[in-house]
């Protein structure tokens, strides 16, 4: 179909939606606003626009003064000696390699892990063996009558005999 | 001004870059002092605010690839150091932001640089009840005049947002200054 000028009715634009009747609003406020304000009333110090070029580039184009480090100082000679010394320590120290053996802790440091234990009768008797036991070894300690005599005094209570 | 591009050259050359920077921040003082200064109230901190932005635009200036203008690289940089301004105050004095912007406007009652009558005092009010964004864009449409094709630029939203954003800045502002 051939488009004749005569068929085009309408010229294809549209508007937003509500726009012709929010359109008095939306003028009318802002001219309100502008007849009340103007401007917002700020001011600045006399002479501050210019200033302010040479204050700015006064601050950009300041030269920090140069710091020189001296290669070999006392704080670089410190540093250094800490850390080797740290290195060597931990080489020499050995601490990683020792072993703990039975032989080699003293009978007052077992005593007194027992002791601050708290370790039950019961426990202890179940970490020795029936070897570990014989006659001969109870036999080979005497107990002296007054030894005796004192543990009966200490660990003993009368009603426990009845 | 000079053909941006060999403005920008100027700018990045070592030889020509500080007579270049010092007609850039003769062309733009003005324009970045008023947005900066609508945003953080008063003068003492626009000036503090102007010059950080400037020493960013000094400092930064040979990495700029020129993907944008130079101006709305510069008003980009004003807004958020003016907005970084405003969080440092308010973290400084433990209130938060709106309690900090608040704060400012009550200061200027006390201001010798400002001369705004109760209506002026009042509209400053009103703009801080809006949202940060719909501030921005009130203080540029309505006290700075700037186009909407640049403030979309600047604020990188479509000017169809920025009106319909304006306009319903201005509508809460009439109704704040007409509600009693």
């Amino acid at each position: 179909m051939k488009t004749n000028l005569n068929n085009i009715e309408e010229s294809g634009f549209k508007v937003p939606e509500n726009y012709f009747e929010n359109l008095e609003a939306s003028i009318l406020s802002h001219v309100n606003l502008k007849e009340k304000a103007t401007d917002a009333g700020f001011t600045v110090p006399k002479d501050y626009f210019s200033k302010v070029e040479d204050t700015i580039l006064t601050k950009v184009t300041k030269k920090e003064p140069v710091k020189i480090i001296p290669l070999i100082n006392k704080k670089t000679i410190f540093y250094i000696s800490s850390v080797a010394a740290a290195i060597l320590l931990l080489f020499n120290l050995n601490i990683f390699n020792n072993k703990v053996t039975y032989d080699a802790l003293a009978y007052d440091t077992v005593e007194n892990y027992v002791l601050n234990e708290d370790i039950a009768t019961e426990e202890l008797a179940t970490l020795f063996n029936e070897v570990d036991f014989s006659e001969e070894g109870f036999e080979a300690i005497s107990f002296s009558d007054e030894a005796i005599q004192d543990y009966i005094n200490d660990n003993i209570e009368l009603n426990d005999l009845y | 001004m000079l053909n941006e591009t060999v403005f920008l050259q100027q700018l990045q050359s070592k030889n020509s870059k500080e007579q270049a920077f010092r007609e850039l921040i003769t062309q733009y003082k003005e324009r970045l002092y008023w947005h900066i200064r609508h945003i953080v109230k008063s003068h003492d901190d626009t000036d503090d605010v102007l010059q950080n932005t400037f020493i960013k635009v000094f400092k930064n200036i040979d990495n700029f690839k020129g993907d944008s203008k130079i101006y709305s690289w510069m008003y980009r940089i004003a807004t958020n150091e003016a907005i970084t301004h405003i969080n440092k105050n308010a973290k400084r004095l433990q209130i938060t932001n709106e309690e900090t912007q608040e704060l400012a406007i009550n200061n200027l009652q006390s201001d010798v640089y400002f001369e705004g009558d109760e209506i002026q005092l009042k509209l400053q009010k009103a703009i801080a009840t809006l949202p940060e964004k719909q501030q921005l864009v009130f203080n540029m449409k309505y006290f700075q005049e700037i186009k909407y094709k640049d403030m979309a630029e600047i604020l990188e939203t479509s000017e169809g947002a920025l009106k319909a954003s304006y306009h319903i800045a201005v509508k809460k502002i009439q109704d704040y200054l007409t509600k009693d």
